[in-house]
């Protein structure tokens, strides 16, 4: 049945913040990043979402879409690729003590080296709390590649937070292969 | 079996199956080597869970709120049953807080509350009831039945109103809100809907800030229409009040005086 209209901007006011989040962790850049967000909103409210669509699954895959076939090629035309200009916003003293070594600066650091492939699945899966199911179905992508490209994200994570490459375990070798 | 990334990720985020899960447990208890790659990767998982968790509360861009802004129906429109105007859009009065962070939320509550009679498969009885509630929107001026409980009656006092009385409100708390002015919280319900809203006085008019309509449940009662319009409203408040709420006293000297500060 189709969706009054109210209806779904309020759905979609409700998803909104997680939009945006979402948008911030692949843009990097607040500019973009607004950018994103408003063209998802216009993409939406242009073409709608088919009957069936789940609204805040539907949101998250236009705004991949929007950034991995615009903004992102905008930049890239730029050469303005790792512009980076992102202020993670602060958190509480006591928040930061229990992050211990991993500090803000470092996750920023970390998540900017990440090819795309690999943080748009650590957002989908990590901050938003998606299932693989979900984010296969956001990303049009199998679950064997969402599992995969996760694991790399998290490994490259891990190895860039370690202080002294040479002293970790682990194989750097599938770091930023996406 | 070798376990790889790929088992303890998945395994973090329990889709591994059952017997891999279980497998992988027993591994991880005899291999220190293990246990600390898979630390590894959860460290890194919830630092970057923790680094973007505050960035939910950043305030939506104006001009993206603006985007999806209600669109009131010609049917809604015309549900005021003065025939003399139409619904008076909420938020009328300048209010001086931020609503940065509940910006989404008390926008998502208006979009909830005009697309309600069309978006809920009211009958014609409740739009009948509607029509009430339209005039508890913007404006409160001295013909309004609000008006008057508001200008006159006691928190926590019903007053009924109608030809079968089935009209009723019943302030809830009075406070002063940041810009000095007056403020009331109250309630009205109907035996169809109800509603909870807030209003400030501003000159010798009252103007409702924001009004959460509600409707009967089939268990009886009430129940609010979003499931989180209530936290919604308590926010709003929050956002609005200024010290503590008035005692009785403090209230019945205010409505002795005429509200006169």
């Amino acid at each position: 049945m189709k969706m009054d209209q109210n209806q779904e901007r309020k759905e979609m006011l409700e998803v909104l913040p997680h939009i945006q989040r979402f948008a911030v962790s692949l843009t990097r850049n607040r500019a973009d990043a607004d950018d994103l967000l408003q063209n998802t909103v216009e993409r939406i409210l242009k073409k709608g979402i088919p009957d069936d669509a789940d609204m805040k699954r539907w949101m998250f895959r236009v705004c991949k879409n929007i950034w991995i076939d615009e903004i992102r090629a905008r930049r890239v035309r730029n050469n303005a690729t790792d512009s980076g200009n992102i202020t993670l916003h602060d958190r509480p003293e006591w928040e930061r003590e229990v992050m211990g070594r991993m500090k803000l600066k470092q996750v920023k650091d970390a998540m900017e080296n990440l090819p795309d492939e690999q943080r748009i699945v650590l957002s989908l899966i990590t901050i938003e709390g998606f299932s693989y199911k979900e984010a296969a179905e956001i990303l049009e992508t199998p679950i064997g590649t969402i599992m995969s490209r996760l694991a790399r994200a998290r490994r490259n994570l891990a190895n860039m937070f370690t202080p002294d490459p040479s002293t970790s375990p682990y194989s750097t070798n599938d770091a930023f292969r996406a | 079996m070798k376990y790889t990334d790929e088992h303890l990720s998945a395994f973090l985020d329990g889709q591994l199956s059952r017997d891999k899960s279980e497998g992988l447990e027993l591994e991880l208890s005899a291999n220190a080597e293990l246990a600390e790659r898979l630390a590894s990767l959860e460290e890194a998982n919830e630092a970057v869970k923790d680094s973007y968790s505050a960035e939910l509360d950043q305030p939506i861009p104006d001009h993206i709120l603006a985007l999806l802004e209600p669109q009131v129906s010609h049917a809604h429109a015309a549900t005021n049953d003065n025939g003399t105007r139409n619904v008076v859009p909420l938020m009328q009065k300048r209010v001086k807080f931020s609503l940065s962070k509940w910006a989404a939320p008390l926008a998502a509550s208006f979009a909830m509350m005009l697309g309600l009679t069309v978006g809920r498969g009211m009958t014609l009885a409740s739009i009948d009831q509607g029509a009430l509630y339209a005039q508890m929107t913007g404006v409160i001026a001295a013909d309004n039945p609000l008006f008057e409980v508001l200008e006159t009656t006691p928190s926590a006092t019903n007053v009924r109103y109608g030809k079968d009385k089935n009209l009723e409100i019943k302030p809830i708390l009075t406070f002063t809100s940041n810009d000095g002015s007056y403020c009331r919280e109250f309630k009205a319900q109907t035996t169809q809907s109800a509603a909870r809203g807030v209003a400030c006085r501003d000159g010798s008019v009252w103007n409702v800030l924001m009004l959460n309509q509600t409707e009967r449940s089939y268990e009886g009662g009430f129940r609010t229409a979003s499931g989180n319009s209530d936290a919604v409203i308590d926010q709003f408040i929050d956002g609005l009040l200024v010290g503590i709420p008035l005692d009785a006293d403090g209230e019945q000297t205010l409505l002795n005086t005429g509200w006169k500060k």
